[in-house]
């Protein structure tokens, strides 16, 4: 059996929730799910091309965490990547344009929808391999506590990635080394389409995470707030100097692996089950009915978002192919800085 | 003005077939339902429209195929295309004023109150009651399924229209035990399966949960596209058939890799055992080789289970009861495939009367549609035609066909003597994704080995 979601939430809001703080979640979320959604919009018309796999449904996990980060804390994500980028602020216009190839785009229009690199924002990208960020997560923690700096990695990946052999061996080391690293397990139940009871015989991972020697706990990941709870306490013990953290986030996409799938590995009526407790919708019927945002909060949010989406396609559209001559610029050495980018 | 066009489901398509829409023009959708199956080389994906409004033409049909873009619907803005009037069920007819709908869209057509109109609907008193703008055709079906009276919902999507949601959510309030017999409940499976195989669901009979439809459901119900039931749809039957046919092959053709493989049996041992056999029996109790080359076929299908399946999603699924198809041409024109269904338990007597039977009621049109589903394997005979060799072409999903040539008096080679001997060339046509012909050369020599040994054809002689 695949789980079900919980169906109620009943635990009181946070006392130090205050407006400002619930209007910053929701509109996080909101901004992402309202990007994709144009996505797929503009992936059916051909306006986007390659891969697109959709966060919607897993909000929650992106927002929640990055809320307890600081700009100096890197991220490492997966392939549903949109989500990480945009919450750990590099801004639409500069993922919407990498979406269309455009040299606008965070990565030069060159990686596309798994491929969000933002060195500014210290987003060290989607990564089209499953598992392919642990190690990359675990080099910039090492990096940081070699140069004694204060700063966290956050690294996303998703629990078919438990399966790889980068996994273990990161988690290893990790918890070896003490290496500042919040690993952020985005459990939605589906290696693609194996559901994770059939591919893994231990399918409490936060108990396998805590093998390791690290802290480890499960967290519902469609509850922004136990989120973002969570990952204070984790992100504080990491600076601490405790090492790392591991949080096992249950969650759930609603939309297909990548744009489109049959689906044929999970039934509809679970999927609307899961949309009950869709991220958004919940925490919204939550802080509306605490007194802390209105509907006029909330169409405002949702009109700011539209606009900023707007304006972003707007941006995309206007800009530029790399030309043909740099085809192979930064792919062979060409004998100058090699960390020398006109960007 | 809003169109729905070919949307590109992969980077690699550029066309894509319709498979059936699940709208009808004058329906109501809002962006994000679904309006269409499209089969692109991978797979059938149901995909939604980007536009909210009403169907106001459907500019291509089920079965075409078209190039990523091109527009397939238009869909009219509900403030100007006309869609307002009263729900069709009365739940909030007051809205009277209004000029009937200028294009041209059957009168039965309105089936949603658009909500800009709300003096006119609902007034503003205390009473008010709130027009249910039923803007998608799935929230609508959900709610007749639900039996959910949409008039009585606040809608919180766009525009106060009734969401999904909402539906589900009234339904819990006032959760009714019993399911009433009007709703069908359909499995996703079985209305995946349904749009694969190209059955209506409205004549398929539920076995599950409440009377749901589940796959095997639809699967029980499947006639080869429409053999069985087609004056009732109207056209002309053989072309509807003929039209049928095309498309299974075409699809069998297009996704299957077929090879194929012969062998000279030499039926000369089997035509002894008959003629023993049927010694002193009145001619209907009679066998044909055409029975004991099916009981062979069924006993080497048992044997050989790779070939005896579906392939689906990517894989094999092989059946361990062998459910043997056999193709039977009609005079008319056409072909159905009956289906023998646990054919490996049946006796050679056994599937001759089956095998007569299911002939004669098939030229009749006579077939149950349980009859016509669910083949594992098929054997086609074109012998009776005077044909020396078929080489078949595979009934898609399943993983082979078997073909049965002429019965003849050859010259062949016995004890190293050339002599006449009664014999036929059987062949196999194999899903080369599921085995290769190393597994489709065991299956031959077992049929050639019970041929040629027919007491192993009886239920004592394994």
């Amino acid at each position: 059996m695949t789980e079900q979601p919980v169906e109620v939430m009943t635990d009181p809001l946070p006392a130090e929730l205050d407006a400002e703080r619930a209007e910053s979640l929701f509109a996080e979320m909101v901004r992402i799910r309202r990007f994709e959604e144009r996505c797929v919009e503009l992936y059916s018309s051909a306006d986007i091309r390659g891969f697109l796999h959709l966060y919607i449904g897993q909000e929650a996990v992106a927002t929640g965490v990055m809320a307890r980060l600081t700009p100096s804390d890197a991220v490492v994500a997966t392939y549903r990547d949109h989500g990480h980028a945009i919450a750990k602020g590099v801004t639409m216009r500069a993922a919407m344009a990498e979406m269309f190839g455009r040299v606008e785009g965070c990565s030069r229009g060159r990686g596309g929808s798994m491929h969000l690199f933002d060195a500014a924002a210290r987003v060290y990208g989607g990564n089209a391999i499953v598992g392919g960020g642990l190690p990359v997560a675990g080099g910039l923690a090492l990096a940081d506590r070699l140069q004694r700096r204060d700063t966290v990695t956050a690294c996303f990946f998703g629990e078919g990635a438990v399966a790889e052999g980068e996994f273990h061996e990161t988690m290893n080391l990790a918890a070896l080394w003490d290496l500042p690293v919040l690993f952020c397990c985005e459990n939605n139940q589906y290696a693609m389409g194996t559901a994770l009871h059939r591919s893994e015989a231990a399918t409490d991972l936060a108990v396998r995470a805590a093998g390791y020697g690290m802290a480890a706990w499960a967290v519902d990941g469609m509850d922004v707030v136990e989120v973002d709870r969570a990952a204070a306490r984790a992100v504080e013990m990491i600076r601490g100097g405790s090492g790392p953290a591991f949080l096992e986030l249950h969650t759930y996409r609603f939309r297909a692996h990548s744009m489109y799938d049959p689906e044929r590995y999970r039934d509809k009526e679970e999927v609307e089950l899961w949309k009950h407790r869709d991220p958004i919708e919940s925490f919204w019927t939550r802080v509306a009915a605490a007194g802390l945002l209105d509907d006029a909060d909330r169409v405002r949010v949702e009109a700011e978002v539209a606009d900023e989406v707007d304006d972003a396609v707007e941006f995309a559209r206007g800009g530029t192919l790399e030309p043909l001559e740099e085809l192979t610029r930064w792919v062979y050495s060409d004998g100058s800085s090699a960390l020398e980018v006109d960007r | 003005m809003g169109e729905f066009r070919m949307p590109s489901l992969g980077a690699d398509m550029e066309e894509g077939t319709l498979v059936e829409w699940a709208v009808d023009v004058g329906d109501q959708v809002s962006k994000g339902d679904i309006i269409a199956s499209v089969e692109t080389d991978k797979s059938t994906i149901e995909v939604e429209v980007f536009e909210s409004g009403t169907v106001a033409e459907l500019l291509v049909e089920p079965g075409a195929r078209v190039a990523v873009g091109t527009p397939m619907a238009r869909i009219g803005d509900s403030s100007t295309a006309g869609s307002v009037g009263p729900d069709s069920t009365g739940r909030s007819g007051e809205s009277p004023s209004e000029t009937p709908p200028v294009d041209a869209r059957p009168p039965e057509a309105p089936t949603a109150v658009r909500e800009e109109q709300p003096a006119a609907v609902v007034g503003d008193g205390p009473n008010r009651r709130h027009a249910s703008v039923l803007r998608s055709p799935l929230v609508r079906q959900l709610a007749e399924r639900l039996q959910v009276d949409t008039s009585r919902i606040r809608g919180t999507g766009p525009g106060g229209s009734v969401t999904r949601k909402d539906v589900e959510l009234a339904s819990r309030r006032t959760a009714t035990p019993a399911t009433s017999e009007r709703s069908r409940r359909v499995t996703p499976r079985a209305r995946r399966r349904a749009a694969e195989i190209g059955v209506d669901l409205s004549v398929v009979v539920g076995t599950g949960v409440a009377g749901a439809i589940r796959e095997q459901d639809v699967n029980a119900a499947a006639t080869p596209r429409d053999e069985t039931r087609t004056e009732a749809a109207g056209g002309s039957s053989a072309d509807r058939m003929r039209a049928a046919i095309a498309r299974t092959m075409e699809r069998s053709n297009r996704d299957i890799p077929h090879y194929h493989l012969s062998l000279m049996v030499d039926l000369e041992p089997l035509d002894d055992w008959l003629t023993d056999r049927n010694a002193g029996r009145r001619p209907q109790e009679r066998a044909l080789p055409a029975a004991a080359i099916l009981r062979a076929s069924a006993m080497a299908a048992a044997s050989v289970p790779e070939l005896n399946g579906e392939w689906r999603d990517g894989s094999a699924v092989t059946s361990q009861q062998v459910h043997l198809g056999v193709l039977v041409s009609l005079r008319s024109g056409g072909l159905v495939a009956p289906v023998l269904h646990d054919a490996q338990d049946r006796s050679v007597d056994e599937l001759m009367a089956a095998l007569l039977d299911v002939v004669e009621r098939a030229r009749r049109g006579a077939l149950r549609s349980s009859e016509l589903a669910g083949a594992t394997i098929t054997v086609t005979n074109l012998g009776d035609r005077g044909v020396d060799e078929v080489l078949g072409v595979i009934h898609p999903p399943q993983l082979a066909i078997v073909g049965v040539g002429k019965i003849a008096s050859r010259p062949m080679v016995v004890d190293g003597e050339v002599r006449a001997r009664k014999s036929a060339v059987i062949t196999l046509g194999a899903d080369h994704r599921a085995t290769d012909g190393r597994t489709g050369s065991r299956f031959l020599r077992r049929v050639d080995a019970l041929l040629r040994d027919p007491t192993l054809l009886e239920p004592n002689g394994r």
